[in-house]
């Protein structure tokens, strides 16, 4: 198998300056793609002002184009309007596999689509669960599984994650892989100083909402404030919950000792933790959960809700389950409280035998060879004949089916008819980023601003 | 697809295996176990194995969709070179994969196990219907058919003259009594939050609410006087449907009208203005309009009324709109008459009938991924 370097366009809706699980797993695992030699655009939609061509650091180009934005900063589904641009896009760069994550994004499904018409290999990553109950559930279900049904590997965050996507897009289990999320571990070092040993210090860290369980922390705030008065509690992030958080604090007077901080920004995220002793996570659904490591890489005890793939994140000598009951949450603390005091004597307890654990587990590095792996597991597929897709596509559904072979029907003449306009010849490609000068650039930077400060 | 009480996976075969192996594997791998694998592991003592809910509805689902090829569970490498020393046999085994990500597995990252999707759970909470119960609950629905029934009847024997404005009048305004009567006693005995209502301030409201409407019936009448008959019997019909598809069927609520339930009232209503405008009396317009709203806002509250404090006082009121319903109309038309009898058989023995049938298609799944439901005891107290 030839080891190339393969080029790779990740494409989502979801890419900083929007802040999340997607984000972060986006740029650290293109990072870590460019640092194994591939080059790798991500192409995202407009934030504000922050639109066009943008370079990060290491190289990484990220496109962002123009849509309009209809709901919680997912783009409108427009099928084939944007066509055009990502074909531009694909061959400028000169993409091999296109990557798409999550299924919310609608830039996503339809670069996939976009894909698949021109040819490309495709990979998709789900980062989060979704039932099948309700009304969007089942249609974005029913979307997923048109998008899936031609897509090269799919890959999920956790084997959760992976039962799940598999039962939504009905796929073969075969074809999905299981490649976790990590952390950067150097960025969350526990550090013992910064607690405050009068205390014992329970933190959280979510946006407050429903999905995250807030009604269960509200629930059990109180409690365990009145059977331990040496514990605290320092609550960061905003959301409409909030409200509910400070009617709470008001009612039952613990002003002192219910620390509301607001929104927390990402690099003030390790600050807040290393000053607790116990991470408190009371999510309702979560496909892996990238809190949880990041507190017990700080060393924290984490207490969290048992549901969806956050039991396969950390092992039991880290971790305190409980059910989403309140009565379980107050026991779970407790024994977590317990077990703060049990830590000194325990050496496999202390933060820093934590941290070095977590760092062993998750590692960006991981998750790109992983995800490399992938790649070239399905870069030399020969490419099926368009009746095949076709094929694919109707088995579907009754109606759907029929619906999805008409739209990948359109989608190709549109793709031909962007050929004529457009020739592919015609479109100039896009000159690759100049590494080594990049570097020796940096370094050189790094040894001015080093020779600077000795000289100071 | 049937519901079979079929296992998938079986969870404990690697188990099985493992005990097989004889002394010597095991402590072989033992000794390979501790030495690859991290700390975090070895720890980690209860191994979380997935133990499938008491619940008899698995899924049935083709194994062989989700089945590798099983990994070999002892992969023995005897080196028999050609030198015929007799080498050891060096055993290699594999640990059984385990539903984790904090621990580097030796399998592959799309490999399958046989545990997969042993969590899901189908049809876990499917209620099975009973056929006597469904029966009794289509009654709401035929009763609101036929009181619908009834007001047609009324308004035909209105518009040809064979009932007049003041009988109209005196009729609806002794069953108001009597309902009214019968309101007030059942919240005494019930102790429901409306007996803090005055009764007063209610009666007061009525008489300035039935003035107001005798002073606009002439206005009334002649709104939509210019608009030929078939669009008003077009949008009559096209009403009358939206309010049997809104009205509120639920027994529960007994005060005030909510979202759905609004928007039957509001149909109901404006189909009755617009049938009053093919009227000619002034008074027959007032006695329609003022038993139109008797008919569709107060009647269905007495009806719940009725369906919470005897289911059997629910089914004969529904005999009554029913044989009242086709009585009138046999006066009128007998093909109506007919086609009200046999839908409200279908109602009532058809629908449940093909609801208990249409259950077998029902297809629920569960599993760990659906978003847990928050348990809050104390919240607020």
């Amino acid at each position: 198998m030839g080891r190339r370097p393969l080029n790779i366009c990740m494409v989502s809706d979801f890419f900083y300056p929007n802040m999340g699980g997607v984000e972060s797993h986006l740029y650290n695992n293109s990072q870590c793609l460019i640092q194994r030699g591939h080059k790798v655009v991500i192409v995202t939609h407009a934030y504000g002002k922050r639109r066009g061509v943008r370079y990060l650091a290491g190289g990484l180009k990220v496109y962002y184009l123009p849509a309009f934005v209809v709901y919680s900063n997912a783009s409108l589904p427009t099928f084939f309007c944007t066509f055009p641009i990502f074909r531009q896009i694909f061959i400028r760069e000169q993409i091999d596999i296109v990557h798409g994550h999550q299924a919310f994004s609608a830039f996503c499904q339809e670069a996939i689509l976009h894909a698949r018409s021109m040819g490309l290999k495709t990979v998709f990553t789900d980062h989060s669960l979704l039932g099948f109950a309700d009304a969007s559930g089942i249609l974005l279900n029913k979307l997923l599984k048109f998008t899936l049904s031609d897509v090269h590997h799919a890959i999920c965050v956790s084997h959760t994650s992976k039962e799940n996507t598999v039962l939504r897009a009905a796929l073969d289990p075969q074809q999905v892989s299981v490649v976790p999320n990590a952390i950067i571990a150097e960025q969350f070092e526990p550090d013992p100083d910064a607690r405050d040993p009068q205390w014992i210090t329970i933190v959280v860290l979510s946006r407050l909402v429903y999905r995250k369980g807030i009604d269960l922390l509200v629930a059990a705030v109180p409690r365990i404030c009145q059977m331990y008065p040496r514990v605290r509690f320092v609550i960061g992030g905003d959301g409409p919950k909030r409200i509910d958080l400070e009617q709470m604090r008001e009612r039952y007077m613990l002003q002192d000792r219910v620390e509301l901080l607001g929104s927390v920004q990402a690099v003030d995220v390790r600050s807040v933790l290393v000053r607790g002793d116990i991470f408190l996570n009371t999510s309702l659904t979560e496909a892996f959960c990238i809190a949880i490591v990041e507190a017990a890489s700080c060393g924290l005890l984490v207490v969290s809700t048992k549901v969806g793939g956050v039991p396969e994140v950390l092992p039991r000598h880290m971790i305190t389950f409980a059910i989403p009951e309140e009565d379980e949450i107050v026991e779970a603390l407790r024994h977590a409280i317990g077990r703060v005091g049990d830590r000194p004597n325990h050496p496999e307890l202390s933060p820093k035998r934590f941290h070095a654990q977590v760092k062993k587990m998750y590692s960006w590095y991981d998750v790109a060879e992983r995800t490399e792996k992938v790649y070239y597991q399905i870069a030399d597929m020969p490419e099926l004949p368009l009746i095949e897709r076709f094929r694919r596509y109707y088995g579907c559904g009754l109606v759907a089916g029929k619906l999805f072979c008409l739209v990948a029907a359109v989608d190709f003449l549109i793709g031909v008819v962007l050929q004529w306009l457009w020739p592919r010849e015609n479109i100039e490609v896009a000159r690759p980023f100049p590494q080594e000068t990049y570097h020796a650039l940096v370094k050189e930077n790094r040894r001015t601003a080093n020779g600077e400060l000795g000289a100071l | 697809m049937k519901i079979v009480p079929t296992r998938i996976g079986v969870p404990f075969l690697s188990r099985k295996r493992d005990n097989q192996q004889d002394a010597a594997t095991r402590e072989a791998i033992r000794k390979t176990a501790s030495s690859t694998s991290d700390p975090a592991a070895t720890t980690d003592s209860e191994a979380p194995t997935v133990v499938p809910k008491s619940s008899s509805l698995f899924v049935s689902l083709p194994r062989d969709m989700f089945r590798k090829p099983a990994p070999s569970q002892l992969v023995q490498e005897s080196t028999t070179n050609s030198s015929q020393t007799a080498t050891p046999v060096i055993v290699q085994t594999r640990r059984p994969w385990r539903k984790l990500l904090y621990i580097k597995q030796d399998y592959a990252d799309d490999y399958v196990d046989d545990t997969f999707l042993i969590e899901l759970q189908k049809n876990t909470n499917v209620r099975m219907y009973d056929y006597s119960t469904v029966v009794l609950q289509t009654t709401v629905v035929t009763q609101h058919l036929s009181s619908i029934m009834v007001f047609l009847a009324v308004f035909i024997n209105l518009s040809n003259d064979s009932l007049t404005g003041e009988v109209l009048i005196c009729g609806s305004t002794i069953l108001t009594m009597v309902g009214f009567g019968f309101w007030d006693l059942l919240n005494y005995s019930l102790r429901t939050p409306e007996q803090r209502l005055k009764r007063w301030n209610l009666i007061k409201g009525a008489v300035f609410f039935t003035l107001l409407l005798f002073g606009l019936s002439p206005i009334l009448r002649t709104l939509t006087e210019d608009t030929s008959n078939d669009t008003i019997w077009a949008m009559t019909t096209m009403l009358f449907f939206c309010n049997l598809a809104f009205h509120d069927y639920s027994a529960g609520n007994l005060t005030n009208i909510r979202f759905p339930g609004s928007v039957s009232l509001n149909a109901a209503v404006l189909a009755s203005v617009l049938l009053a405008s093919r009227l000619d009396k002034n008074m027959s317009v007032f006695a329609f309009l003022s038993f139109a709203l008797e008919w569709f806002a107060l009647f269905p509250i007495m009806r719940r009324y009725l369906k919470r404090i005897s289911t059997k006082a629910s089914t004969i009121i529904t005999l009554v709109l029913a044989l009242l319903a086709w009585v009138l109309f046999l006066y009128i038309s007998h093909a109506v008459a007919m086609i009200h009898v046999l839908g409200t058989l279908f109602i009532t023995f058809g629908c449940p009938l093909w609801l208990i049938w249409i259950q077998r298609y029902k297809n629920e799944i569960h599993g760990p991924w659906d978003e847990a439901r928050p348990i809050v005891h104390r919240y607020f107290h």
